[in-house]
C-alpha cells in the first residue's frame, strides 16, 4: 500500500523509516513523504497510484494541514484516498473542523505507532 | 491690604458707609489745598487706601496720579508702596498680569537695601523703623494673594510666610494679624482646618486689641466658612453675623458682599429657605452695585436662583441673561486685560492659558443658550468665584489622585500586554512542543526495539546487519538529544517572556532569536485561526555574530512585529481577492557598526493619518479587547531607550509595511 506522509519535520521521514522498516523491506507499506501541504497536492497530481493513504500533519507553515484535506475531497475522487490527520493533543476544534472537512480517522501526537499499524492493517484488509 | 498711616485711624473710625464717604470727601479737599508734593503724595495715599475695598476704579485712578510724584522726586520706596496698593486693586478687578507687572516692579525696588531711603518724607514718621521691609512684607503679603487667586497655592504659602518672617523681625504686630488671617483662609481651603481656626483666632484677637477692625469682618466671615464645613451651621452663623457688624462698622463693602453672597448659598443649600436667600442675595447685589462693581455674575446667578426656586419665571429669566452678559463682559475683559502683557512668568502663562480654554468653553455654551444649559454652567461658575482657591485645591487634589491611579492602571496594562502576548505564544507553544516530544518518545521507542534486533543478529552472527543497526540507533539518540533540547528552549523562552525583564544583556543570536519568535508567532496564530495561513521568507546573514542584548525584550519586540505583520496580512486577506498571497518575510543583516533586523508583511499598509500614532501607548487598531494597544509603544522603549537603536517603520499604503530595527553593536 502506497502511504503519503504529509509533515513539516523532516524528522519524520527517518522515524517512519525505522518505525516501519520490517514493512518496508517485505513490500507491505510504501511511504512516499510530503514536507508541506502544497507538496502533497504536487505528489497526487503527478502520481497515478491507485491505493493512497494520506497521513497529515495539520500545523504547517503556508498550505495546513485542513486546507490540504479540503483540497484532496474536493478535488481526487477516483479512487477516494484515505486520509488521516494528525491533532495534537485535547484540540477539539481541530478535531471537528478535520471531521466536517471528510477526514476518515484521526491520530494523536505524540504518534502511537503499535496504534498506527493496526489501523494500516484495518485498511489494507 | 493694610495700611500704614495711623493719623487716620485716630480721626477717623467709620461707623457707616457713608462716614467713609465724607472722610474721602475731606481728604479730597485737602488734596486741592495741598500743593507739596510730599503732602500730596500723602494725601493720595490716604485716598487710595480708602477706596481699595469701595470702588477700585478710583483707586486705580488716584494711583496713577500719584505715581508719577513718586518718580519725579526719586522717592523709590514709595512707588513701591503706591505699585503694591495698586497691584493689589488690579488683582481685585481681576487684571491678573498686570497685577503681577506692579508687584514685580515693586519687588525690584524694595528688595533692593540701596532704595532704604528713597522715601516721601511724610510717610517716614508715621512707618515702623524698617520702611523698606515693612513695604516688602506688604508686597509680599499682597503678592501672596495673587498668588491664591490664580492658583498658585505653594507660592501663595510661601510669601504669606515671608511676610510672617518680616512681621516678626519688625515686631509688626497687625501684619501678623493679617498673616494669620491669610493663612488661615488658605489652610481652610486646603481642608485643615483646625489649624485654619487656630489662625483665625489668633487673626481676631490681634486685631482686637490692636483695634485694628478693617479686616476683622473678613477673619469672621473665614471663620464661618470653616465652621460650615465642619458641618457647626450654628457658630457658621453667628460668625457671619459677627462679619457683618464688624465689616459695616469698619465700612468694608467689598468683604460685606462676600458675606452676604456666603449666607445666600447658606440659606439655599443648607436650609432651603429660599426667602432668605433672596434677602442676601438682594442686599448683595445693593452693596455690589454701590461699589460700581462689574463682578456680578455670582450675585445675578444667586437670584436667578432664587427666582427660580420660588417660580418666578420671568425675574429668573431677567437675572439669568444678566448674569451671562455679566459673564460674558468679564471674560471679555479678563481676555482683553491677558492679551495687553507679555513677558510674564511661566505660570502667568500657563494660568492665561487656562483661562482662554475656559473663555473658549463658555463662548460654546453661551451658544446653546439653553435654561438648564445655562444653570448648569452658571452654578459652576458662581462656585468658581466663591471658592477659587478651594475648587482648585480639589481639583489638584482629584488630578493628583487620578494620576495615581493612571500609573496603576498603566503598569497593569503593561503587565496585561505581557500577558496577552504570553497567551498568543501559549497556543504556539503548545504546538511546538508536541513536535519534538513526538520525536523523542517515538526515537527511543524505536532505538529500544532496534537493540532488540541488533542482539538477534548478534546472536545468528550477522554482524555486518548489526553494525547497520548500531548506526541507526545511535543517529536515533542524536534525534532523541536534539529534539530534547528543542523542547527545553522552548519552555525556557517562555518562562523568559513571562519573566520581568532584568536588564541584563547578553550575548545573543539573532537569527536564532528571529527563528525561534517566527515559529511561535506563526502557530500561536494558526491554533487561533485554523483556516489561517501565510507564505514566510527569511533571509538570514549567516554572517551574523552574536550581539550583546536584552534576549527576552528584543524577542518581544520581534514577536510583536511579527505578530501585527501576521494580523495584517490575514486581514487583508479576508477583504481581498482570491489571488492575494500573504507573505511575511523576516531578514537580517550583519553591517559594520550595526545589526539590522526586518519585518516585512504585504499586508494593507498604515494609513497616512495614523502613522504618527503608532507608536503612541494604547493606540491600537484592533477591535476593542483585542490589543491593549500597548505593543508597539513598549517594542519603541526597548530598542530606543534599552538598546540605543531605531525602530523605523516604511509603509506603502495598500502595499507592504516594513519595521526595520537597528541595534548597534
Amino acid at each position: 500500500m502506497k502511504i503519503l506522509v504529509v509533515d513539516d519535520e523532516q524528522d519524520v521521514q527517518i522515524l517512519f523509516q525505522q518505525r516501519f522498516r520490517k514493512e518496508i523491506k517485505n513490500g507491505e507499506l510504501d511511504f512516499a513523504f510530503a514536507f508541506s501541504g502544497e507538496e502533497a497536492l504536487s505528489y497526487l497530481h503527478n502520481s497515478d497510484q491507485k491505493a493512497v493513504l494520506i497521513l497529515s500533519d495539520i500545523n504547517m507553515p503556508g498550505m495546513s494541514g485542513l486546507e490540504l484535506l479540503d483540497q484532496i475531497k474536493t478535488h481526487f475522487h477516483k479512487p477516494p484516498p484515505i486520509v488521516m490527520m494528525i491533532t495534537a493533543y485535547g484540540d477539539e476544534e481541530n478535531f471537528n473542523t478535520a471531521k466536517k472537512l471528510g477526514a476518515d480517522d484521526f491520530l494523536t501526537k505524540p504518534l502511537d505507532f503499535q496504534l498506527l499499524k493496526d489501523k494500516l492493517k484495518h485498511q489494507s484488509v | 491690604m493694610r495700611r500704614y498711616c495711623v493719623i487716620l485711624l485716630l480721626f477717623i473710625v467709620p461707623a457707616s458707609f457713608h462716614a467713609q464717604m465724607s472722610v474721602l470727601d475731606s481728604l479730597k479737599n485737602s488734596l486741592r489745598s495741598v500743593s507739596a508734593d510730599s503732602s500730596k503724595l500723602n494725601t493720595l495715599s490716604d485716598i487710595i487706601y480708602e477706596y481699595s475695598e469701595i470702588n477700585w476704579d478710583s483707586a486705580t485712578f488716584y494711583a496713577d496720579m500719584a505715581l508719577p510724584i513718586c518718580r519725579s522726586n526719586k522717592w523709590l520706596l514709595s512707588e513701591a508702596f503706591i505699585l503694591n496698593i495698586k497691584g493689589y486693586v488690579l488683582m481685585k478687578k481681576r487684571m491678573y498680569p498686570e497685577s503681577y507687572v506692579c508687584f514685580q516692579s515693586a519687588f525690584v525696588i524694595a528688595e533692593d537695601p540701596s532704595n532704604q531711603n528713597k522715601i516721601n518724607p511724610g510717610l517716614v514718621d508715621i512707618m515702623s523703623s524698617d520702611p523698606r521691609l515693612s513695604i516688602l512684607a506688604n508686597i509680599h503679603h499682597d503678592f501672596g494673594h495673587l498668588m491664591g487667586t490664580t492658583g498658585n497655592i505653594d507660592k501663595q504659602v510661601y510669601h504669606y510666610t515671608k511676610t510672617r518672617e518680616l512681621s516678626e523681625i519688625l515686631k509688626d504686630v497687625e501684619m501678623l494679624g493679617f498673616v494669620n488671617m491669610n493663612l488661615g483662609r488658605v489652610y481652610a481651603d486646603m481642608n485643615r482646618l483646625d489649624t485654619a481656626l487656630v489662625m483665625e483666632k489668633e487673626a481676631e484677637r490681634i486685631f482686637l486689641e490692636a483695634n485694628q477692625i478693617k479686616y476683622l469682618g473678613n477673619v469672621y466671615r473665614v471663620m464661618g466658612n470653616i465652621y460650615m464645613e465642619k458641618n457647626d451651621e450654628t457658630s457658621a452663623l453667628k460668625h457671619f453675623h459677627l462679619g457683618i457688624k464688624s465689616a459695616k462698622a469698619s465700612g468694608n463693602h467689598s468683604i460685606l458682599g462676600h458675606i452676604y453672597s456666603a449666607l445666600t448659598r447658606y440659606y439655599l443649600e443648607t436650609k432651603l429657605d429660599v426667602d432668605s436667600g433672596l434677602h442676601y442675595s438682594s442686599m448683595n447685589l445693593k452693596v455690589l452695585q454701590d461699589m460700581q462693581s462689574t463682578d456680578l455674575g455670582l450675585v445675578y446667578t444667586n437670584l436667578f436662583q432664587c427666582y427660580k426656586l420660588k417660580h418666578e419665571s420671568d425675574s429668573a429669566m431677567k437675572y439669568i441673561e444678566l448674569a451671562m452678559i455679566t459673564k460674558d463682559s468679564i471674560s471679555a475683559q479678563r481676555m482683553k486685560s491677558l492679551n495687553v502683557v507679555q513677558n510674564l512668568s511661566f505660570d502667568e502663562k500657563y494660568r492665561i492659558q487656562e483661562l482662554e480654554k475656559e473663555n473658549i468653553q463658555n463662548q460654546g455654551k453661551i451658544r446653546t443658550y439653553s435654561l438648564l444649559g445655562g444653570l448648569i454652567f452658571f452654578l459652576g461658575y458662581g462656585l468658581l468665584l466663591i471658592r477659587n482657591n478651594r475648587k482648585k485645591n480639589k481639583a489638584n487634589r482629584a488630578l493628583e489622585a487620578a494620576l495615581e491611579n493612571l500609573k496603576t492602571t498603566q503598569t497593569q496594562l503593561v503587565h496585561s500586554e505581557k500577558m496577552a502576548s504570553l497567551g498568543e505564544l501559549t497556543a504556539g507553544i503548545a504546538h511546538e512542543i508536541q513536535n519534538p516530544l513526538n520525536f523523542v518518545n517515538n526515537f527511543s521507542d524505536v532505538s529500544n526495539e532496534l537493540l532488540d534486533e541488533m542482539a538477534l543478529e548478534i546472536e545468528q552472527g550477522n554482524y555486518s546487519e548489526a553494525k547497520e543497526i548500531l548506526a541507526d540507533v545511535k543517529q536515533n539518540l542524536e534525534k532523541v538529544s536534539h529534539h530534547g533540547r528543542r523542547a527545553d528552549s522552548i519552555v525556557k523562552g517562555m518562562l523568559q517572556h513571562s519573566r520581568t525583564s532584568n536588564g541584563q544583556k547578553e550575548a545573543t543570536d539573532i537569527n536564532a532569536l528571529c527563528d525561534e519568535y517566527l515559529r511561535l508567532s506563526y502557530h500561536g496564530i494558526r491554533a487561533k485561526d485554523k483556516m489561517f495561513n501565510a507564505g514566510i521568507k527569511t533571509d538570514f546573514d549567516a554572517s551574523m555574530e552574536k550581539i550583546n542584548l536584552n534576549t527576552q525584550d528584543v524577542g518581544r519586540v520581534i514577536l510583536n512585529l511579527l505578530t501585527n505583520a501576521f494580523y495584517a496580512v490575514n486581514k487583508r486577506k479576508q477583504q481581498a481577492q482570491s489571488d492575494y498571497e500573504p507573505l511575511v518575510s523576516v531578514v537580517t543583516k550583519n553591517n559594520k557598526s550595526n545589526i539590522e533586523i526586518s519585518v516585512r508583511d504585504n499586508g494593507g499598509g498604515i494609513p497616512h493619518h495614523i502613522l504618527d500614532k503608532i507608536f503612541q501607548p494604547f493606540f491600537t487598531t484592533k477591535p476593542t479587547g483585542e490589543g491593549t494597544g500597548l505593543g508597539l509603544s513598549l517594542s519603541y522603549d526597548i530598542i530606543t531607550k534599552g538598546h540605543g537603536g531605531e525602530l523605523i517603520v516604511n509603509t506603502i499604503a495598500g502595499e507592504s509595511t516594513e519595521f526595520l530595527i537597528k541595534i548597534p553593536k
